[in-house]
């Protein structure tokens, strides 16, 4: 009998009371079941578990989707015996595939193990009310530093059993893969694995060559001259449906890498360093720290990779072990993806650059969106891709079917079945232009829409707290953010990623007048990632005489640090602590920034934030932002300016909305308010309305940390005894 | 349904002659190992002659870190090791990770002020904030240096007025 191979998984998907989900690749179709069994309340290792839900074999509960002619997912939904799966509780689960259970395929014991110390499976826990999430993004297994998200396997091996401690849900919020920036030793045998899953030799439209033949490091000029992308760091952008998924396969299973790694390319191609590398190099070069000819960085990336490898049976054992849930961003398919309007028309009017993005997302959807929620898609979105890609591409009418299908699907957005109400936004594929080439808000009508309708199959509530998940923050680093929009005035859009929220500032504040008039929630956080540094900001957003409450928390990269990002967190300490920014909503045309004030002047607060509620060691700066007629920039001024200085200039009266920003402080490894470490996020609901933001940070000497604890909501913290002054230890 | 624990505020009050600069490290320790988690430390201490100092912590152990928090230090006043400089009396403004916490986080300083009239002379107590459920073995880690022990819980008090953030 011919058994089939576990490409990758199981990958412990959607899971609520009432459905269980379980992802899993394999390399031919498979029988597949499950069964979820609960702890007792005392358990002893070995001790049984009593089994309370399973899935059975049939299309509804096990629905298998042939992608490749080796390449087959499965999304496994275990529903309950009877009533609901008990929250708060430690469940586990066995899955058998064609007969075999987990034991059988050797994921119990040994080094594939997906297994806890004294748990005899994988376990996880429905939480009632999250207690505490790990959450990060922007995991290049090429790019600099350890890899963080196995500090997450990490923890959960702390607390396996003590679900006050151990994590329920894990939220990766962009950038999964690096599609683009892939490291060069990978290419290759990308390009060959996909070969093999698909089961034939790919070819995109517009590119004569086998993409076997391309060079190493060949692909930059088909990426930007064929494609129409406007990555500078597409040497070996990839490009088939095969290769990304992969790059999927590769980046959850070791099991799919190669022995070894090729030696360098006897062939030259272009040099392989993207520009932001190559500033860092040259940094590094000043320092005389490094000097790298393309063999050196090839077997730096090769060591790398090494590193990660030796990762990813934690990082396959975490994904077994906790929900997860998945939000693509740009480099899961190729930076800037859908960044301007220009962007979107060039690459859809180009059949090569058309089909990558429809490779890339599609690949998304079957590695990462359909476990989010797989009542989101239906056959017709799944039969455009399986019918395309089961075709060899080889009709034209089914590869316009699956292009259009997937680049015009308009709900990955969803909600994750947790309190308070969690619901991942969609930033990337529903955005909304006002010019060609000018910063684009995150999110169209439709892409709001698409939040309403989360929010309804949620059961949100009006005036309940609010988890929103978006890939790039809402709130950003005024620094870096200031930075990129005036950088970009000069250089376009695409070089330094024009594309913060506030970039648009009527996308963004739009975005928060629809949050208050829609949901007008108690307070919101927003957990992001995107721009490899992490940070906890407390920010406000008043409109209309109402004040939204909001804690943004960022966790980036979990591999991609830089010696560009460590300087970008130490120059958080010369920045202010708090920023503001305000802005009327009618357009004037007339109306010039207003001047600056002098630096000696710049000492404390705004109207909006009188100087004597300013802590004497907050050392306030304040941004004037006079809108204008597109995607204008802010001006910007040293704080110090009042409110009332501005009306004479503006003659509008008092601003009809104002934010502020407060970057809080960290303490542990790096007591920076950004750090520019790789991490990977930890939030813990705390009582008291306060929340303890931990950034985990993998280090040579172990897993470190650098934590910020914030207020969930305004107001003032205290200290209540728990109990007086006791003796000790008598004896000293 | 699993109840939200507290962040604490854990005050520890060392033993004459102990040195606070062990116990704390001790506790990064901990931390570090995955045995409690750690949310912040500064140390009070009292000279023989009854002068208060606080002192706040780093977590530096690396070469690279040293540079870098030398850097930072310049501009915080601080410098890079286990133990920071002394950051200012209780009488005066706090700006440290710890005791700016400490005040912004509800505990002035009259409160500071008291706890360091308490203290006797030419001893110390760390001010840990910690999570609820580490206490425990942080306490049991450090007993026998310790001479008493307060626990604070943190917690919101009261919305503030409409437009303060938060």
């Amino acid at each position: 009998m011919a058994f089939f191979r576990l490409l990758a998984g199981p990958v412990l998907r959607r899971a609520k009371p009432g459905r269980i989900c379980i992802w899993i690749a394999t390399d031919a179709p498979v029988s597949a079941r499950a069964e979820i069994s609960q702890f007792p309340q005392s358990y002893q290792p070995g001790g049984p578990l009593k089994i309370i839900g399973a899935s059975h074999d049939n299309a509804a509960e096990a629905r298998t989707i042939r992608l490749g002619a080796q390449l087959y997912v499965t999304l496994i939904q275990a529903l309950p015996q009877e009533g609901a799966f008990p929250q708060d509780r430690l469940l586990a689960y066995d899955l058998i595939l064609d007969g075999r259970r987990l034991a059988d395929l050797g994921l119990l014991s040994g080094p594939n193990r997906i297994t806890y110390d004294g748990m005899p499976l994988p376990t996880f826990f429905l939480a009632s009310q999250t207690s505490s999430l790990l959450h990060g993004s922007c995991r290049n297994l090429g790019g600099p530093g350890l890899d963080a998200l196995p500090c997450g396997d990490e923890l959960i091996s702390r607390h396996p059993q003590e679900l006050n401690l151990r994590p329920s849900v894990l939220i990766l919020d962009g950038d999964q893969i690096y599609a683009d920036h892939l490291p060069s030793p990978l290419i290759r045998h990308l390009t060959q694995l996909g070969n093999n899953l698909m089961g034939w030799e790919q070819t995109m439209p517009g590119i004569p060559d086998r993409l076997a033949d391309i060079p190493v490091n060949g692909r930059q000029d088909l990426a930007t001259e064929k494609a129409w992308f406007t990555s500078v760091g597409a040497q070996n952008q990839l490009m088939t449906f095969g290769e990304f998924a992969s790059l999927y396969l590769v980046a959850w299973n070791a099991e799919n890498w190669p022995e070894s790694f090729p030696p360098f390319p006897a062939e030259k191609a272009s040099a392989n360093t993207p520009r932001a590398e190559k500033l860092e190099q040259a940094a590094k070069h000043l320092l005389d720290i490094a000097e790298k000819t393309p063999e050196k960085e090839y077997e730096d990336m090769v060591h790398r990779l090494e590193a990660v490898r030796m990762g990813m049976p934690f990082v396959r054992r975490l994904l077994a072990n906790i929900p997860t849930y998945m939000i693509f961003d740009d480099h899961d398919i190729t930076d800037d993806l859908f960044i301007t309007r220009k962007w979107k028309e060039n690459v859809w009017a180009s059949p090569t650059g058309r089909r990558i993005v429809a490779n890339g997302l599609a690949a998304a959807w079957a590695f990462q969106c359909w476990g989010n929620d797989p009542d989101l898609y239906p056959d017709s979105f799944i039969d455009a891709v399986s019918t395309h890609l089961g075709q060899r591409a080889a009709d034209e009418a089914a590869a316009k079917a699956y292009e259009e299908t997937v680049w015009n699907f308009p709900d990955w957005c969803f909600h994750i079945p947790v309190r308070p109400t969690t619901i991942v936004m969609n930033t990337r594929t529903q955005r909304g232009y006002d010019s060609d080439e000018g910063a684009a808000r995150l999110l169209n009508e439709e892409g709001l829409r698409s939040i309403d309708r989360a929010a309804v199959r949620a059961g949100y509530r009006c005036g309940d707290p609010l988890i929103l998940v978006s890939p790039s923050p809402v709130v950003g680093y005024e620094t870096v953010e200031g930075m990129q929009e005036r950088v970009s005035r000069y250089v376009g859009p695409y070089k330094f990623d024009l594309e913060a929220w506030r970039a648009n500032l009527d996308g963004y504040t739009s975005f928060f007048k629809y949050l208050i008039s829609k949901f007008d929630p108690r307070n919101v956080i927003f957990l992001s990632g995107d721009v490899h540094y992490g940070f906890t900001i407390s920010a406000t957003f008043t409109w209309q005489n109402k004040t939204l409450s909001i804690v943004q928390l960022t966790s980036s990269a979990q591999k991609n640090t830089g010696l560009a990002l460590r300087l970008i967190g130490l120059s958080s300490l010369f920045a202010g602590r708090t920023d503001r920014h305000f802005g009327w909503d009618s357009l004037a045309e007339d109306v010039e920034a207003a001047e600056p004030v002098s630096e000696s002047e710049s000492t404390h607060g705004t109207a909006a934030q009188p100087a004597e509620d300013m802590t004497s060691s907050a050392r306030g700066r304040s941004v004037h932002v006079v809108k204008g007629k597109s995607a204008p920039m802010p001006a910007t001024f040293p704080a110090g300016a009042k409110l009332q200085e501005a009306e004479p200039v503006q003659g509008k009266g008092l601003p009809d909305w104002q934010d502020s920003r407060t970057y809080e402080p960290t303490w542990g490894y790096r007591s920076l308010p950004i750090v520019g470490d790789n991490n990977l996020g930890l939030l813990r609901f705390r009582s008291g309305n306060l929340l303890v933001h931990r950034l985990l940070i993998p280090t040579d000497q172990g897993t470190r940390s650098s934590t910020a604890i914030v207020r969930a909501v305004p107001g003032k913290v205290i200290l209540k005894p728990i109990l007086e002054s006791e003796p000790a230890d008598s004896d000293r | 349904m699993l109840m939200e624990a507290p962040v604490e505020l854990m005050v520890a009050v060392l033993g004459q002659q102990v040195k606070s600069d062990s116990a704390v490290k001790r506790l990064i320790e901990l931390d570090q190992e995955g045995t409690i988690e750690l949310l912040g430390v500064a140390v009070l201490a009292k000279d023989e002659e009854g002068k208060v100092t606080i002192q706040e912590t780093r977590d530096l152990n690396e070469a690279e870190d040293a540079v870098l928090g030398a850097l930072a230090g310049g501009a915080l006043g601080l410098f890079a090791g286990i133990i920071g400089v002394v950051i200012g009396a209780t009488a005066g403004a706090v700006a440290g990770y710890v005791t700016g916490h400490v005040a912004d986080l509800g505990m002035s300083d009259a409160h500071l002020r008291a706890l360091a009239q308490e203290l006797p002379p030419s001893t110390s107590a760390i001010l840990a904030l910690i999570e609820h459920e580490s206490v425990e073995p942080a306490r049991q880690e450090l007993q026998h240096l310790v001479s008493g022990l307060s626990r604070f819980a943190l917690a919101v008090e009261a919305p503030g007025p409409a437009g303060e953030g938060g």
